[in-house]
């Protein structure tokens, strides 16, 4: 029960291509299904705070996040903000998967304490490539703490 | 201020030339006293000489004397020994006491020379002999004739009369000899006194020339000296700063021109009225501190400061005060030059003025700048961000699409589908570069001294995998350190090594030489490779962004590196230009100003 929670991937990504293509990388690497989509920052910390719409989901957080940091009304760097703010949330695994290769944006990125910061590749094996690995490494290989799964189901 | 110092000189040296005058004068006195008492000395002497001659003469007549009142006596005797008759005893008698006179006068006149004293006596002695003699004979004739006459046969008298001959010649032979010594001694007195005169005159007018010469030299350092305080005061009066003197009591003494055209008060106003009548009373304590510092020894410079005019007007001044001394060292007084600065004060006010608009104006452009940054950034964080999503998802649907539907697809379809593709690859190459670009152009710059050397062997690690198989000939020459952002430096070596690597790709020698060398303020370094080249007509293109030379299917690139290169070495202050010739190879320089502090 916990375990399946745990394998859950959270990808917060605001343009439906993209989101296409994640779930397509990942669904070569049998990972599509464990995939929680939201559309913008907003609804990503809907998601993991247990609001809105997502006040019935069930408990525990996600094995890792995947942002987008150019989203609508509250962006990526910000969601990283309240993610480490949060006492049960500050340990969650993040990686910012993003299009952007700006200086201050993987400056500020690291500063907040991103887990990785990956630029989409143009090319799309390189893509699938990249996200399956980070599907497999943070959702299969990595071993999160264990107080996080624990203090956040309390 | 030469004419100062040297009146100051001639006045100086005053004291010792009265000195000199004043020995020069007593000299020449004590000279002439001497003179005269040579001359007196040498008088005394010769009339001493003369005397002794005369002296000698008498001696020589009173022995003449002698003898011839000798033969009187005798020619009295013989006559009356002859006749007998008593008129001949008559001469005889006055010859006797003449004789007797004479010899007490030669006895008188020789007291000085012993050895004649001692000659008197025997001449004494044959003259009483002779006379005995005589007397016998007459008292004899006087009873028998013939007796007498026997005597006077015996020819003793005339023997006595012989020997007192010899005797007087013999004194007077001795006088002779004296008077001969005597005019010698009067002579050489006499050239003596000559030689003496001669010299003293000599020396008295060689003194009296130097004493003339010392003082027509003084009267001329005198008139010079005179004329360069003419000519001090003639400047001090032309003077266009304010020159006046006080003493210590600070009244003012004197007051040129340049004073009256600048505070307004003519001398004669104000020579003798205390100095604190040019003072505003908020700086009355000035003058006190001003004083002060005189009374320590020291100046007062360019002290900026404001004075009161005749017209009760404020006139902005710089005010030098140096302490005056008299001839013993003692301050007495000072001297004030006051130099009206109102026109520099305005126009250090201008320049104030000017500053501050200039600095407000390049605070505007700053921020102008800083706004058109912020946009450029902007745009780039778009670029980067929303023109990057297209091109990816064009690629991947192709991938997609050529997967799904690979079998239903001709060759010509295919061939379209892999355009599609590469032209979005590329496009996503471009935009990387452009923004590689602009981020150099935007990065902040971190300067530290840069080993040209280390950046050479980073950038060849870095290009590793293009000249993997390759045989270059790698000529490195001695490398500086300089002082630059090591970011942007390692860039241009990239940038640069890798366009030399890309464009030896079909030689098979290739050779690539990185060298550097100082020159008028800067260091100038090149890389140099032995490949395609370029054609010289197109040198300045080469610099541009997205300008290439090169066909894209001959070597491959977006045409950003050198304009990357250009835009980083001139964020340094440096240049860039390049040499080739088409087929022969390329020079790449770019320099870099030398470091200096604070750079």
């Amino acid at each position: 029960m916990m375990t399946a929670d745990l394998k859950r991937i959270l990808l917060a990504e605001d343009d439906p291509k993209d989101v296409e293509l994640a779930l397509k990388a990942l669904g070569k690497h049998n990972l599509a299904n464990a995939v929680q989509v939201v559309r913008d920052g907003a609804e990503a910390l809907d998601y993991l705070f247990r609001r809105g719409a997502y006040t019935t989901r069930p408990n525990g957080p996600p094995a890792v996040v995947l942002l987008d940091i150019k989203m609508p009304k509250v962006d990526g760097i910000e969601v990283l903000r309240q993610i480490r703010a949060d006492t049960d949330l500050c340990l969650l695994p993040v990686v910012i998967l993003t299009s952007s290769r700006e200086e201050r944006d993987l400056l500020e990125s690291y500063r907040l304490g991103t887990n990785a910061y990956v630029v989409k590749p143009v090319e799309f094996q390189a893509f699938v490539d990249a996200v399956k690995e980070l599907g497999l490494f943070w959702a299969v290989i990595n071993e999160p703490p264990s107080s996080l799964a624990e203090n956040h189901g309390g | 201020m030469n004419a100062a110092i040297s009146a100051r000189k001639m006045l100086g040296r005053r004291p010792p030339f009265q000195k000199g005058v004043a020995i020069g004068a007593g000299s020449l006195v004590i000279l002439l006293v001497l003179s005269a008492g040579l001359g007196y000395w040498n008088t005394v002497q010769l009339r001493e000489n003369d005397a002794w001659v005369s002296h000698t003469d008498e001696v020589l007549d009173a022995l003449e004397s002698v003898l011839s009142t000798m033969q009187d006596a005798e020619t009295g005797q013989r006559g009356y020994l002859i006749t007998g008759e008593d008129q001949y005893l008559e001469p005889y008698n006055v010859a006797l006491v003449a004789v007797e006179k004479n010899i007490q006068r030669v006895k008188h006149l020789t007291e000085d020379n012993p050895r004649q004293q001692a000659r008197i006596p025997l001449l004494e002695e044959q003259i009483s002999a002779k006379l005995k003699v005589e007397d016998r004979t007459i008292t004899l004739r006087k009873k028998d004739a013939e007796a007498a006459r026997q005597i006077v046969l015996t020819g003793e008298g005339k023997k006595i009369m012989e020997a007192i001959r010899a005797q007087v010649q013999e004194m007077q032979q001795e006088e002779r000899g004296l008077l001969v010594a005597r005019q010698r001694q009067s002579r050489h007195s006499f050239l003596v006194a000559v030689l003496t005169n001669l010299f003293t005159v000599v020396l008295g007018l060689g003194m009296v020339g130097t004493m003339v010469y010392v003082l027509q030299r003084h009267l001329a350092e005198r008139q010079k000296a005179g004329r360069s305080l003419a000519r001090l005061a003639a400047i001090v009066e032309s003077s266009d700063d304010a020159i006046l003197s006080k003493g210590l009591d600070g009244i003012i003494q004197t007051w040129n021109a340049g004073a009256q055209r600048l505070l307004g008060y003519r001398a004669e106003e104000v020579i003798g009225q205390p100095i604190t009548l040019l003072l505003p009373p908020e700086r009355m304590q000035e003058e006190q501190q001003i004083v002060d510092r005189l009374l320590g020894g020291q100046r007062v410079e360019h002290l900026e400061t404001v004075r009161v005019t005749k017209d009760g007007g404020r006139v902005e001044v710089s005010v030098t005060v140096s302490p005056l001394k008299g001839a013993d060292g003692q301050i007495i007084g000072a001297s004030k030059i006051i130099h009206d600065i109102t026109e520099r004060k305005r126009a250090e006010e201008e320049l104030r003025r000017l500053k501050d608009e200039l600095e407000y104006r390049v605070e505007l452009r700053t921020a102008e700048l800083a706004a058109s940054n912020g946009e450029l950034e902007a745009f780039s964080y778009t670029v980067s961000h929303d023109l990057r999503a297209p091109l990816r998802h064009i690629t991947s649907f192709v991938a997609l699409l050529d997967e799904e539907a690979q079998a239903s697809l001709n060759e010509q379809c295919r061939h379209y589908m892999q355009n599609i593709s590469e032209a979005a690859q590329r496009m996503g190459h471009l935009i990387d570069d452009l923004l590689t670009f602009s981020r150099i152009g935007r990065a902040a710059m971190t300067v530290r001294p840069v080993g040209l050397r280390r950046l050479v062997d980073e950038a060849r690690t870095e290009l590793a995998s293009e000249t993997d198989g390759r045989a270059i000939d790698w000529q490195i020459g001695p490398l500086p350190e300089v002082s630059g952002d090591p970011t942007l430096l390692r860039s241009v070596m990239v940038n640069l090594l890798s366009n030399a690597i890309k464009y030896t790709r079909h030689r098979d020698a290739a050779r690539i030489d990185v060298g550097c060398r100082e020159e008028a303020g800067e260091v100038v370094c090149f890389v140099r490779d032995n490949g395609a080249g370029f054609d010289m007509k197109f040198a300045d293109k080469l610099f541009g962004v997205f300008q290439r030379l090169h066909r894209a299917e001959d070597f491959d690139g977006t045409g950003i590196g050198l304009a990357s290169v250009r835009r980083a070495v001139q964020r340094h202050g440096g240049r860039t230009w390049a040499e080739g010739e088409l087929a022969r190879g390329a020079t790449f320089y770019f320099s870099l100003p030398l470091r200096r502090n604070g750079v």
